[in-house]
């Protein structure tokens, strides 16, 4: 993608008087459209995006990932967060800043822009962050909630903020993940009065590899072998922090609960999880295996199913920046491998993906709940 | 979990087919190397077809499985970014190559052993797509080979199930067309048979149907109360280029209006459907085509105009005339540009009219849908009389720049009541980015999956070859006549005008 234009960056703080952001941003676009020496400039509007944020270093890396996001949902973009305690106190409670960012098109025309209005609130005005985002909402639009690193502090942000949302995105790769936090995620599905669609780009990050594995049986044929898979094992490579982390589960999780298996028992292991399940064609052993080496990011390596019968059924990754390949081995025929490129992973893609998608995404659901019971089985 | 992989659930894991095999007929053709295999492979790399999708290519060109993989990769080098080596070898894998003559029965056989390979080496289970992108003059040999040779059969319940996609044209006029037909009748359930037409796949078509059935504001006045006519063109700003041989047969009325406009003008038309499965959609698109007025070979010069390019300026630079044309006779009567006026006898089209046009070195590229609507019935702003404002105007723009624009007026800022025609404008490019998927990438695994709802129907493209005979016949008959010429890079001959004059309207300038 382009780099996108700034071509309205009001960087002075706007104060306590964030009424004055609706007024700035209408007088910079009758500026902008009085320009005759300008290219002419076009506002993109079909949703808002609000981005809860953990800091300000965190609010002001936001803007090029905003600008690709609206390059495919046009959105008014408000990114929030908490001015850390030792902020100056003689600042106001809660400052805004404006900035457009705008695109050529392919093909020249007028340039394509998009708002993007951050709010800093310091502790004190914290509460009422969610008044202040909600009134500058585009009205009639729907509006999408992206907490970038959930973290215990903005709960309450959020679940006032989820009542006006049309969908939750969180990134739980983003944050150490705890039992009781999934668990209320979980619970932001059915919470009264209006339950709340969740996405996760942690899933999101495994829709490629779920393809590949779900291609496996999409033939008759090999929707039979099913029944006769003994052993599966979910491999992956340790980030320098986090020893199992959520992804596994997610995986394990999805695998599980589409194919009906239940658990008899479990054994924990240094660098190796066994979980001995019962499925449709008796016993399946479920491994979840650490890989010795260690990487930046960590990430899976493989995941495999073995039959009965000696097929297996494999998705790989030889390394951090290779692709995927899949690998069915059947006895009696030649190995036949589908080696597809690792679709980005960059931020603003995972979530131009999720936005993408409508409607409650249910494999989600089904899968976060039964990766919190394998979580609990394996690691308390 | 006995019928349906438990594992497709959910709304980002629904649309993946089975694999199956690919026999393209037509294989080293440029439609095979310029737009299938590049589709194939996008789709392959977006996980869209498993790993043991296989395409088994055939032509008469003698050429091996690697000679034959090196071209592809060659034509897919040329039309965009390099290929990721693993991922071209891994697909390559799955490309084999039979050099063999469509008209011998014994390259059937070898097809089917081939395919009983193939279907053990890489798990295709028997599914089978034949695809038709060779010469329309071997269809009928090709069709009744698959028949004798058992290849068109499917399994019990449609397990192992077959296909075939036949390219246009399908035929080239009724007669042919109900030849054809036939022909794949006899050997292929209707069921099993997907008649391709591109333009069904663009985006922008399909939103057609968004657009009317889904926006609740736009159907109550979708009819002859509001509208005044519609307008439908597909202009290009090239010639016939290296297909003059193929121009020569077919001309504009063949080569876009029987499909491509016909197409576009059912779903401007159809009433809604009741849901958006196959023969629901396609059974209205069928009525609209059954409810236009037949016309007579004595009306044919009263509602249309044909003419042909002669040499001009395009872009600022100078092109030849079509007579000038590779492949294109001197002496050539063919039509390159073609107008017609329909009429669509139904409650609510009756008394719009439909215009159609469609011309080669024409002088801009667009293709696009504009309905007119009625203009106010009194207008109270005395100083601007209503006569002389410009109506509604609703164009759905198909290629280029994808997009809608609504005209409407408005008062311009000032103490006089002064009004002025503006556009409210949606494009695709700005509101949704500007990558759009290729039209055949959409229709390819729709046939794969079993979806038809894309693909014309048997009785939809009789209809279509109907109702434009009369004109095919009445030109025919007029070959002799010197045929109306225009201007490479004007809007067409003068006459196409008249059509439209005559009503007091007049074409859109685009």
């Amino acid at each position: 993608m382009d780099s996108p234009n700034t071509i309205a960056n009001l960087g002075t703080p706007l104060g306590a008087d964030l009424g004055s952001i609706e007024r700035q941003l209408a007088a910079f676009w009758r500026s902008a459209s009085a320009q005759p020496d300008e290219p002419a400039v076009i506002k993109a509007c079909s949703s808002n995006l609000i981005v809860i944020t953990p800091g300000r270093q965190q609010a002001e890396a936001l803007p090029p990932v905003l600008a690709d996001v609206a390059e495919w949902h046009p959105c008014r973009s408000l990114v929030a967060f908490q001015e850390a305690p030792a902020a100056g106190s003689d600042s106001p409670p809660m400052q805004g800043w404006i900035l457009v960012q705008c695109r050529s098109q392919l093909g020249g025309g007028p340039q394509v822009c998009s708002e993007v209005i951050t709010i800093g609130a310091r502790r004190e005005a914290v509460d009422d962050l969610a008044n202040t985002l909600v009134s500058l909402l585009v009205p009639d639009l729907p509006v999408f909630l992206y907490w970038r690193s959930p973290r215990a502090a903005d709960w309450p942000l959020v679940e006032t903020l989820s009542r006006f949302t049309d969908l939750l995105l969180i990134d739980s790769d983003a944050s150490p993940s705890r039992p009781e936090d999934r668990a209320r995620v979980l619970g932001l599905f059915t919470k009264a009065p209006k339950p709340v669609g969740i996405r996760d780009l942690s899933w999101s990050r495994l829709t490629a590899w779920r393809d590949l594995i779900a291609q496996f049986f999409d033939s008759r044929a090999a929707l039979s072998q099913l029944k006769e898979l003994v052993e599966l094992e979910i491999s992956f490579r340790r980030a320098p922090v986090e020893s199992w982390p959520g992804y596994v589960f997610l995986l394990a999780g999805w695998l599980t609960s589409r194919l009906g298996w239940q658990r008899a028992s479990a054994e924990r292991k240094t660098d190796e999880s066994v979980l001995h399940m019962l499925g449709d064609g008796g016993e399946v052993v479920v491994r979840l295996t650490r890989a010795p080496e260690r990487t930046k990011h960590g990430g899976l390596k493989m995941v495999r199913f073995l039959t009965r019968n000696g097929s297996s059924f494999s998705v790989t990754r030889a390394d951090e920046n290779s692709c995927l390949s899949s690998v069915v081995v059947v006895p009696s025929m030649k190995p036949v491998v589908h080696t597809v490129p690792c679709p980005s992973m960059r931020e603003a893609d995972l979530l131009i993906g999720e936005l993408s998608l409508q409607g409650e995404d249910t494999g989600f659901k089904a899968a976060l709940a039964a990766a919190m019971v394998l979580e609990k089985d394996i690691k308390y | 979990m006995e019928d349906a992989n438990p594992l497709r659930h959910g709304r980002r894991m629904i649309r993946s087919p089975e694999a199956c095999a690919m026999v393209i007929f037509g294989g080293s053709g440029d439609l095979t190397r310029r737009k299938l295999i590049p589709a194939l492979y996008n789709l392959s790399q977006r996980r869209t077809i498993p790993g043991g999708f296989t395409i088994l290519s055939i032509s008469r060109s003698p050429l091996g499985d690697e000679q034959y993989r090196d071209r592809l990769r060659a034509t897919l080098e040329e039309g965009g970014a390099p290929l990721d080596p693993p991922t071209w070898e891994a697909f390559a894998r799955g490309i084999f190559y039979l050099a063999a003559d469509y008209r011998d029965s014994g390259t059937y056989l070898k097809i089917k052993r081939t395919l009983a390979e193939l279907d053990s080496q890489r798990g295709t289970d028997g599914n089978r797509i034949f695809y038709l992108a060779a010469s329309p003059g071997d269809y009928d040999s090709i069709i009744e080979n698959l028949g004798s040779s058992g290849l068109a059969r499917e399994g019990a319940e449609g397990t192992p199930w077959v296909r075939i996609i036949i390219e246009k044209p399908f035929g080239r006029d009724l007669e042919s067309a109900l030849a054809l037909n036939r022909a794949v009748g006899r050997e292929f359930q209707e069921r099993q048979v997907y008649r391709i037409d591109h333009y069904l796949g663009k985006e922008t078509v399909q939103n057609l149907l968004v657009f009317r059935f889904a926006n609740g504001i736009f159907e109550p006045i979708w009819n002859r109360q509001y509208i005044d006519s519609v307008q439908i063109t597909a202009a290009e700003n090239i010639g016939v280029g290296t297909r003059g041989a193929y121009y020569e047969e077919a001309g504009a009325l063949r080569d876009m209006i029987q499909n491509h406009i016909m197409q576009l003008m059912t779903l401007v038309a159809m009433e809604p459907p009741p849901d958006f499965a196959p023969d629901s959609v396609r059974d209205e698109k069928v009525k609209v085509l059954r409810s236009v007025r037949p016309t007579t070979s004595d009306e044919v010069p009263s509602v249309s105009v044909r003419g042909q390019y002669g040499r001009g300026i395009i872009a600022g630079h100078p092109v030849v005339g079509y007579r000038e044309e590779k492949g294109v006779s001197p002496q050539s009567n063919i039509e390159t540009y073609a107008a017609i006026r329909f009429t669509i006898d139904n409650w609510r089209w009756a008394g719009v009219p439909f215009y159609v046009r469609t011309g080669k070195n024409l002088a801009k590229q667009v293709t696009e849908i504009a309905i007119l609507f009625r203009r106010t019935p009194h207008l109270i702003f005395r100083q601007s009389p209503a006569g002389g404002l410009a109506s509604n105007v609703l164009a759905l723009r198909i290629q280029p720049d994808e997009g809608i624009t609504l005209k409407f007026v408005a008062k311009l800022p000032g103490q006089a009541m002064t009004i002025q025609p503006v556009n409210m404008d949606f494009r695709y490019g700005s509101t949704f980015g500007a990558h759009l998927a290729s039209a055949y990438e959409r229709l390819l695994i729709d046939c794969m999956l079993g979806e038809p709802t894309l693909f014309d129907r048997a009785d939809s493209v009789e209809a279509a070859w109907t109702l434009v005979e009369p004109f095919l016949n009445v030109w025919s008959q007029r070959r002799a006549e010197p045929i109306p010429t225009y201007a490479s890079g004007s809007w067409g001959p003068a006459e196409a005008d008249e059509i439209l004059e005559r009503e007091g309207r007049s074409w859109r300038l685009l």
